[in-house]
């Protein structure tokens, strides 16, 4: 099987900008159908405009974007809706609806594309809360959550909708440190218990090789990097060296 | 210091380009959101919701506003109309002025204030907040879910709104006329409705129709269009609520002129 076969996500040679800015430069990516790629970086290198592009959010200035064998970067907003169905994203603080309740936020989808009969996205709700521990919640106002409280019905959101990619930005970053581990956990059970490709940015280098099959590490514009997260711990390349061990770096 | 010369000519030259680019994205934006009134699903219960919020609202404040309007140009109406012994047709001077003029312009700038702020804070937060990229990853269309509803419900709150400031400055306008000038009530409203002639109200409820289209475009464009972090918002609050005053006033002269050579 052709690497590209295999791939569900290919980015060649793409040249993002974001607020006027080049921030990525013609880069090539690919992930694998049902792996979980982390894309690892320091703040501001252009890891959440990567997935920004790859749901269609932001349209490239040059290069291709495939999603599932379909090029989209040049794809009309209403053909860009079916693309985007196959994917769920959970965004940083968790972006939910402040109008809706919980249940309203993660039944969203399935009631906006009628995705499921009432009775049964009821029962996918529930499911969904149930698997990310806050199966009381339904009846809340993302106002009346925590933070990390946020991060898991965005979680739910994303579960409720069975997509074939869930999108993680920066899952982590803003969590106390249980909250981080109880999150980390949470990815850990998806990957085992549903067959799902799964993308993380975060510039967490413990989290991304505790979760990922493979690492791809993002520097000023480009992936200097990619590879199993034992190649990233072995890795002599200076600028991954400094990041994953910023104490050997001399000041 | 060689550049100076250029720089005096290329910055405003810079500033008039940018005032058009901004111009074709508010005119696109506008198009799009239009388009999206006008083509099915229609989202009517969020429609409604907004009507809720925005007419019903700021019918507490269109009111004050009316009845201050009545008041106070009642008095100053008496001053002017004592010098020429013809405090008698107060309601008159009341009814033309606030029908042709100050109904629509006062209630829009209070819908701009009230509603067009909020419109713009919250669409900027949720912008801030991600919530406009969740809609679009989640294969809704904000326009459809956010914008439509709250341009249709601008538009058409304006008019309605303006149709009980007119009727609280009448009010407001008889309370001083006959406790003043000691008007008769029946001639007060007599001649307040002798001025009420089709031309004058359809004139005025066009108006306001017009700033309240313009009000929810204005603030709608102000929110998504926002910048990044929690003082955007603020800034795109203020500049909902400054353009679109700019803009009723400029258009108030455009249309009384225009109404003024067709049918006034």
């Amino acid at each position: 099987m052709t690497p590209s076969r295999d791939s569900i996500i290919r980015l060649r040679k793409v040249t993002l900008h974001y607020g006027g800015d080049e921030v990525v430069r013609e880069v090539d990516l690919d992930i694998r159908r049902g792996e979980t790629k982390v894309i690892l970086g320091p703040s501001g290198v252009g890891k959440t405009t990567i997935l920004k592009a790859i749901l269609g959010l932001l349209r490239p200035a040059s290069g291709e974007i495939e999603v599932d064998g379909e090029e989209i970067s040049k794809l009309p907003e209403r053909e860009l809706v079916k693309i985007r169905l196959k994917m769920a994203i959970v965004f940083q603080g968790g972006a939910l609806f402040d109008s809706m309740t919980v249940g309203e936020n993660v039944s969203f989808r399935l009631r906006e594309h009628g995705l499921a009969p009432p009775g049964e996205i009821e029962e996918r709700v529930q499911s969904a809360l149930q698997f990310v521990g806050l199966a009381g919640a339904v009846k809340l106002k993302p106002a009346q959550l925590s933070g990390g409280m946020k991060k898991r019905v965005a979680i739910a959101r994303a579960l409720a909708a069975k997509p074939e990619v869930i999108l993680f930005d920066e899952p982590t970053t803003g969590l106390d440190p249980i909250n981080a581990f109880n999150m980390e956990l949470l990815i850990l059970k998806l990957k085992e218990s549903r067959q799902v490709t799964i993308v993380i940015v975060t510039h967490d280098v413990g989290s991304a090789l505790r979760l990922a099959d493979s690492v791809a590490m993002l520097h000023e514009g480009k992936f200097i990097f990619e590879g199993s997260p034992g190649e990233l711990q072995q890795s002599s390349e200076p600028v991954v060296r400094a990041f994953r061990e910023p104490g050997s770096i001399v000041l | 210091m060689s550049q100076a010369p250029f720089s005096l000519v290329r910055n405003p030259l810079q500033a008039v380009w940018n005032f058009f680019a901004e111009l074709g994205r508010i005119a696109e934006f506008t198009k799009t959101g239009v388009a999206s009134a006008f083509s099915p699903p229609y989202k009517r219960s969020i429609t409604r919701l907004q009507l809720d919020s925005i007419g019903v609202g700021s019918l507490p404040l269109v009111i004050l506003t009316g009845l201050f309007m009545g008041l106070v140009l009642a008095l100053q109406a008496i001053v002017e109309l004592r010098n020429i012994g013809a405090t008698s047709y107060i309601g008159r001077a009341i009814g033309t002025t606030v029908v042709r003029e100050l109904g629509p312009v006062l209630t829009s700038m209070m819908v701009a204030a009230r509603a067009g702020s909020a419109i713009a804070a919250e669409l900027a937060s949720m912008v801030v907040g991600e919530q406009i990229d969740a809609f679009r990853a989640e294969g809704s269309d904000p326009v459809k879910k956010l914008v439509e509803p709250r341009l249709v419900a601008c538009t058409l709150a304006a008019p309605a709104l303006t149709l009980v400031c007119y009727g609280v400055a009448f009010f407001g306008g008889w309370l001083v006329a006959t406790s003043v000038v000691q008007v008769t009530s029946t001639f007060y409203w007599d001649s307040v409705f002798e001025v009420l002639t089709p031309a004058f109200v359809w004139g005025g409820l066009l108006k306001s129709l017009t700033f309240g289209f313009v009000i929810g475009v204005v603030s709608c464009y102000s929110g998504m269009k926002t910048g990044f972090g929690s003082a955007a918002v603020g800034e795109s609050t203020t500049r909902a609520v400054v353009i679109s005053s700019i803009s009723i006033l400029a258009i108030d002269f455009l249309l009384t002129k225009l109404f003024i050579v067709t049918w006034w």
